[in-house]
């Protein structure tokens, strides 16, 4: 059963059973304080699946609040997102925060990290 | 005859040399770093291609002492010089080794609005590193090559000077404190026709599909155009978050530039803010770092109405 926890003009967001949650479309300024709190209300207990394949664009501060809600995590939970744009990845990697040690990256198709 | 001037002096040692052939350049430069080898100093050079070749070939068996970095990598934005020499400077604060270097941001292939930043980096440079640990910047200006005026804010932005033999202080340095002071040296109006946009926080999305279309047809590859987005909605971001709620855009293609400017109410404080790399935890100036990493080129000015910042790309690809 899939369940559409938040939806506006440009993100939706769903939480799947097997996939967990799953973002789509994109995240700014407008949009990443209402997506941020919906995520950190719907974490699971265990492991955290972060599905962002359908994410086309996402700022700096949605970026962040995606690493603060891994930081947040218990450490034994797993923290995997999946399917961050390549773009994204380097803009992780230029403003220092690619080593969150609590998470995971992986690609669409299988795992990277 | 040498001025016994050393990197122990408790300050930041910024000095302009001033050079006028091949000759006088390695006169002047390879004495300086034999004497940082020797003292087991830390030394770095960030010059052309063509002159770290040069200096290799006249320090001989001492080049080994000396670590070298492409300037057209490291300065081609010259924001990004700043970040490196602190890279330099705090990998060896503490560690009881003195530091010197040698860094030539301006030479005349540099476009003008290239060798304005260039010259407001020389100035920050002053600011930069005013209470770090101590070192000694040797910057050398080839006199022959560039225009009077350049050599005129080069001994304005030094607070010594040198011809390779003597030292002095430089009669017209701008000090510290006016080295950071708010710059709102005038930008050029564009020359080309224009897209405008008022945005505020819904239009973030208007102010990306903007800059992505001009991209495309200006021809960025898709990577460089993603990254020109990106650092575009950074910044205009900080006009919507910071600026008073609302800017400008305007975006126009002149010649072989791409330029975006985002103009907005809010006053640029932090002389160094595009320049510092940001903290993991703080939620500071993170746009206008990864402009700067994103962009080949970052104009910020203060003007009475608040600020203006200009994005510039140029083709072909410069990074």
């Amino acid at each position: 059963m899939e369940l559409t926890l938040y939806t506006d003009e440009r993100l939706e967001i769903k939480s799947e059973p097997t996939a967990g949650l799953r973002l789509k479309g994109e995240i700014d300024a407008w949009n990443v304080d209402s997506a941020a709190s919906i995520l950190a209300q719907h974490l699971p207990d265990g492991d955290i699946y972060l599905d962002l394949t359908g994410l086309s664009f996402c700022d700096v501060n949605g970026i962040r609040a995606l690493i603060a809600l891994a930081e947040k995590a218990n450490p034994k939970q797993r923290f995997t997102v999946r399917g961050l744009a390549p773009q994204l990845r380097e803009v992780l990697q230029i403003v220092g925060w690619a080593q969150v040690p609590q998470l995971r990256f992986e690609e669409s198709g299988g795992e990277s990290q | 005859m040498n001025v016994q001037v050393t990197p122990t002096d408790h300050r930041f040692r910024h000095e302009a040399l001033f050079y006028n052939s091949p000759e006088s350049f390695l006169a002047g430069t390879v004495p300086f770093l034999r004497e940082g080898v020797r003292n087991g100093e830390a030394v770095l050079v960030v010059e052309s291609a063509a002159k770290i070749q040069a200096l290799k070939s006249a320090l001989g068996s001492e080049a080994a002492g000396v670590l070298f970095a492409d300037m057209a990598g490291v300065g081609a934005n010259p924001a990004r010089i700043i970040p490196a020499w602190q890279d330099f400077v705090d990998s060896f604060s503490g560690t009881g080794r003195s530091m010197r270097g040698i860094g030539e941001p301006i030479w005349k292939e540099r476009t003008p609005e290239e060798l304005i930043e260039c010259q407001r980096h020389e100035s920050l440079l002053n600011v930069a590193f005013a209470d770090g640990e101590p070192w000694y910047l040797l910057c050398p200006y080839d006199t022959a090559a560039l225009p009077s005026d350049v050599i005129e804010e080069a001994r304005r932005s030094h607070a010594l000077l040198s011809d390779g033999h003597t030292h002095a202080e430089s009669p017209v340095f701008r000090g510290v404190e006016e080295s950071g002071a708010p710059f709102d040296t005038p930008l050029p109006e564009p020359q080309a026709a224009f897209s405008r946009l008022e945005f505020g926080l819904r239009d973030l999305k208007v102010v990306r599909d903007m800059a992505g279309a001009h991209a495309e047809s200006f021809g960025l590859s898709a990577s460089r155009a993603r990254g020109f987005v990106i650092a575009v909605n950074e910044i205009a971001t900080n006009s919507v978050g910071h600026g008073g709620g609302r800017g400008v855009m305007r975006i126009w293609q002149e010649g072989d530039k791409l330029t975006c400017e985002v103009a907005d109410a809010g006053r640029f404080n932090l002389p160094l803010a595009d320049r510092m790399r940001p903290a993991a935890d703080s939620s500071g100036a993170r746009g206008l770092w990864l402009a700067n990493q994103l962009c080949d080129l970052v104009q910020i000015r203060s003007v009475p109405q608040g600020s203006i910042v200009r994005l510039h790309m140029r083709e072909p690809a410069g990074r």
